[in-house]
């Protein structure tokens, strides 16, 4: 829209500049703020920095946000969250890998594959109830029937239904495109 | 559990999805399926991001050996499950400012936060009054034992409700300021914490052990280190509850500081200007004519970029 062209035209600092001044504006700030939630300090740091690459990658034009330190702190938050969820997955991994026999463990190509889709699928079933997740991942990577694992998880299998509507839901939405 | 809506399509689509891997019926099932899916474009659209979502990953899954898979059964991280407001207040529901937890077990966990410019004065459950400053967050962490406010950044301004069995405690960044009798000020600064008494008395502390007792009229600045008493009454540090913000000496850097809460977007004071005295009485609620009033007594000049970037720079 052009009709109501301004007397006094505003003055637009580049796209760099505004985010330079986003940065060093809030960059302590940020870095503090995590640190309090990790204390590790390289984690902390990746994490600060985590955030504004989010923001940098999502194109984000920093004059349009309008709290800031809330906005930053919300993604940084569920970086931190994400990467405690990864560490324990991580952990739980490598906890049961040392207990398999030899030749059933997969190689380390196949472990970081493996680490990886793991991951996601842990994150997409984010705050599902366990027994939900249960219902769910053995009809996905199983392929059992309802009556199957309503059998197992000792719920009727109009229960079993009702958890499979609750984890689609959020297949659903980590299936939106990027 | 928050339920993101999802759109009908979508809806439909998890409704078919959960059929067809009933194990039942299959047949008669696989050709109302494909006449839904042919009905309208927007179905096979859904069904599509359906199984996106199912995709690839569960089929890497599927290879490994079960002890693997497991580790996705794993109990779920505490994140807070109790969530709940107080008196009807907006209470950030994301756990914005997500803390240590108390370890404790069922406690009252709250966040309060003010936005931008927004001043609140709310009771607690325990009959005190809590005044928080714009751009405050707190969690409330009260059990059988202790009442604690866990301040996280900005001002609060306490007044407590006596009871002798649970002392009432908040605790900053840097330290406790533990209440001996009733109303006092905690603000959270970048690198310290400021407490003012303003009626009976306070025990500051820090971790390390180290506690100062302060009474009415007196003040300390918590660091990391040590708690160092302020000099002269501070009481005017509170004056915020009144919407305004008082100068005595300070310099300009640490006036912007205390108007940022009420201005929204990046507020950047160069470097030379600082250090610069102000003195004076300004309105918190009106940013734009504080900073007018600055520009007039001071050799600043004041720029604005779309009303979200403010630059204050020598004139």
């Amino acid at each position: 829209m052009h009709s109501h062209s301004p007397l006094v035209s505003p003055v637009s600092l580049s796209d760099t500049r505004k985010l330079g001044f986003f940065f060093s504006d809030h960059h302590r700030w940020l870095l503090q703020h995590v640190r309090r939630q990790l204390s590790n300090r390289p984690d902390a740091e990746d994490t600060a920095a985590e955030t504004f690459c989010q923001i940098i990658a999502a194109r984000v034009d920093p004059a349009t946000i309008e709290q800031p330190r809330a906005y930053l702190a919300t993604i940084a938050r569920r970086l931190i969250f994400d990467r405690h969820r990864r560490r324990r997955l991580e952990q739980a991994y490598l906890e049961r890998l040392m207990m398999l026999p030899e030749a059933l463990a997969p190689s380390p190509e196949e472990t970081h594959l493996l680490l990886e889709a793991l991951h996601a699928i842990d994150h997409s079933l984010a705050g599902l109830p366990l027994v939900v997740k249960k219902a769910f991942l053995l009809s996905q990577l199983d392929g059992l029937p309802y009556a199957e694992i309503s059998r197992r998880l000792g719920v009727s299998e109009r229960t079993v239904g009702r958890y499979m509507t609750q984890a689609l839901r959020q297949c659903y939405l980590s299936g939106a495109q990027p | 559990m928050s339920r993101t809506a999802l759109g009908p399509a979508a809806e439909q689509a998890i409704a078919w999805m959960v059929r067809l891997r009933s194990g039942r019926d299959e047949a008669r099932q696989q050709a109302q399926f494909h006449q839904w899916l042919a009905q309208d474009p927007a179905n096979a659209q859904a069904w599509e991001q359906l199984q996106r979502g199912m995709g690839q990953h569960y089929e890497v899954a599927r290879q490994a050996p079960d002890a693997l898979r497991d580790t996705l059964l794993q109990p779920s991280i505490g994140r807070r499950e109790v969530l709940r407001g107080i008196g009807g207040l907006g209470v950030v529901g994301g756990a914005l400012w997500l803390g240590v937890r108390s370890e404790g077990g069922r406690v009252l966990t709250a966040d309060l936060r003010t936005g931008t410019g927004e001043r609140r004065i709310l009771m607690l459950p325990d009959g005190s009054r809590l005044s928080l400053n714009a751009g405050t967050a707190v969690d409330v962490q009260f059990t059988a034992g202790q009442r604690l406010l866990r301040l996280y950044r900005g001002a609060l301004v306490i007044q407590v409700a006596p009871d002798a069995s649970r002392p009432f405690i908040v605790r900053s960044e840097q330290g406790d300021a533990r209440a001996l009798g009733t109303r006092f000020l905690v603000e959270q600064q970048a690198d310290a914490t400021r407490v003012v008494v303003l009626e009976h008395a306070v025990r500051a502390s820090l971790p390390g052990g180290a506690w100062l007792d302060l009474a009415a009229g007196q003040a300390a600045l918590l660091t990391r280190k040590r708690i160092e008493p302020l000099q002269g009454s501070q009481a005017y540090r509170a004056d915020w509850l009144e919407g305004h913000l008082s100068v005595l000496d300070e310099p300009l850097d640490a006036v912007v500081d205390a108007l940022r809460p009420y201005r929204p977007g990046v507020i950047r004071v160069s470097p030379q200007v600082r250090q610069l005295r102000v003195q004076g009485v300004f309105p918190l609620d009106d940013s734009e004519r504080t900073l007018a009033a600055l520009e007039e007594t001071m050799p600043i000049r004041v720029r604005r970029f779309g009303g979200w970037v403010t630059l204050i720079e020598a004139r």
